[in-house]
């Protein structure tokens, strides 16, 4: 399967249309935050509820999504998978999505809920990581491309709660 | 030179006035971030980011794709 260009707008929108209750971590959440970064799929911890599961399921079929892989042939994530705390890393017609059942050390979604922060994006409500919490997640995970981007991400939550960084 | 004085960097220029005046604060802060696109991103709302987010992923998508044949690269 070809790679679809990141539509993250659409997604967001997408997910929301089918009421698939999720946090925003990751890059996207950083940059709803202000962070200039770079990023080409959208990370989420989703509701693990058999009720939002078939939401998420329904949204994952009209995204035409399935597993990233290196053959052609496809396979797709079934409720086992998405009741399960591991990452499904997908590619869907609107871009890479990554469903991911818990972060860091097994955080969950009513685990992120409280420490997110909502925005009104056209008229929908996305519940985001709040950048804070961004920082410390990628400081746990302590991976090479989140080492990367956290002096910007510290510079970006100085210049969100205190004066302009100078 | 002023710019060298407040930026520590020699490469980036402010104008002597614009120093005086206290109107450039520094472009890079001590460990090398940017930090003017960091103000420029805190001034959108978060519907704008989103949409600068999507202008630099369909800039690399077209970037990566290369251009039509006879096209500079």
């Amino acid at each position: 399967m070809a790679a679809s260009r990141a539509r993250i707008g659409d997604l967001l929108r997408l997910l929301g249309r089918h009421g698939v209750e999720h946090v925003v971590v990751g890059g996207v959440a950083a940059v709803l935050q202000g962070a200039p970064i770079l990023t080409r799929d959208l990370d989420i911890v989703h509701s693990r509820s058999p009720e939002n599961i078939r939401r998420l399921l329904a949204a994952l079929s009209e995204l035409h999504a399935c597993y990233r892989t290196r053959t052609d042939r496809r396979f797709e994530p079934g409720e086992a998978e998405l009741a399960s705390p591991g990452h499904q890393l997908l590619s869907t017609d609107l871009g890479d999505l990554d469903l991911l059942g818990t972060v860091g050390e097994g955080r969950a979604f009513d685990d992120l809920l409280g420490r997110s922060v909502r925005f009104d994006l056209s008229g929908m409500t996305v519940h985001v990581l709040d950048l804070a919490a961004v920082i410390e997640l990628k400081e746990t995970l302590g991976r090479e491309k989140d080492l990367a981007v956290l002096p910007i991400l510290r510079h970006v939550l100085a210049g969100r709660d205190g004066p302009p960084p100078g | 030179m002023a710019a060298q004085r407040r930026e520590g960097n020699p490469l980036v220029h402010v104008p002597d006035a614009a120093v005086a005046d206290g109107e450039f604060p520094p472009a890079y802060s001590p460990d090398g971030v940017d930090l003017t696109q960091i103000r420029a991103m805190l001034r959108l709302t978060p519907e704008q980011r989103l949409q600068v987010l999507q202008d630099m992923i369909d800039f690399v998508a077209e970037a990566a794709g290369g251009g039509e044949p006879g096209e500079n690269r």
